[in-house]
């Protein structure tokens, strides 16, 4: 099971207007992640190094992608980071622009699933979210419509 | 045409453990629904290479690797995961191929 979406997410979210590669957006991510002790320094390049080596499958849906590494490559705990690039970055993928730079540490195959299973429900209208989200000014209102939808999505579903 | 074991599909991502676990539930679900008997395991892109399955389900970037293993029937490719209906049309289509072949 694990933590839920926005537990994990906590307050990592950062807004920029652009960045100068996709390189650089995962490197922010992954920043985040090692800023707050949820991953070791070396795993912002591992996540790099893995879209380099696999390809940009990472952008899994229209304007998102979720950059990750492997458990042993210095993930210290579950956690996310969102990213927020309002003019959209490219990462080759079909899926470009991409918005949103969802990166997650995970320590073992099991504590993320709860998240996934939440970003489910995200990703069903991902364009929609992605399109609100770039117009927001702050962290704090990224997140209050993040918990918006995750909230009344998830309700749906039942 | 009436299968006596379930099938075996495994959702592939290059490290096994994001998308793949995300899609992995994703197909749990739908073919549940469907009343399809199968098993559904993850797989990095090295397992993906070599593994034996009826299905593999995987993203465009992964597709070329799978395509070289000949001990999978069926690829499925999926471009975007948000897209449930896509996912469960591909996905049924390659279960009815499997049953008609």
């Amino acid at each position: 099971m694990g933590l839920d979406f926005l537990s994990a997410l906590g307050d990592r979210i950062q807004l920029v207007d652009t960045v100068s590669s996709w390189q650089e957006a995962v490197k922010m991510g992954g920043q985040m992640l090692v800023e707050h002790g949820i991953a070791n320094p070396e795993y912002a390049d591992k996540m790099i190094a893995v879209c380099q080596e696999l390809g940009p499958y990472i952008a899994i849906a229209p304007g998102i992608a979720i950059p990750h590494a492997r458990p042993e490559d210095g993930a210290k705990s579950f956690g996310l980071s969102l990213l927020v690039v309002k003019q959209g970055v490219e990462f080759g993928s079909h899926n470009d622009p991409v918005y949103l730079v969802l990166s997650f540490a995970t320590p073992d195959k099991e504590s993320h699933l709860e998240f996934l299973r939440q970003l489910a429900t995200l990703l069903q209208n991902v364009e929609d979210v992605a399109r609100v989200i770039v117009d927001k000014q702050t962290p704090e209102q990224v997140r209050s419509y993040l918990q918006q939808v995750i909230t009344s999505q998830s309700n749906e579903r039942r | 045409m009436a299968r006596n074991t379930p099938l075996k599909i495994v959702a592939a991502c290059g490290l096994g453990t994001g998308t793949a676990l995300f899609l992995k539930m994703t197909i749990d679900d739908i073919l549940k629904k469907a009343n399809v008997d199968a098993i559904v395991e993850t797989a990095d892109a090295s397992i993906a290479q070599a593994v034996s399955a009826d299905i593999v389900v995987t993203a465009q970037d992964l597709v070329e690797l799978v395509r070289r293993n000949p001990r999978v029937k069926e690829i499925v490719e999926i471009t975007n995961y948000g897209n449930l209906p896509e996912i469960r049309e591909k996905l049924l289509d390659a279960v009815k191929r499997l049953e008609q072949s």
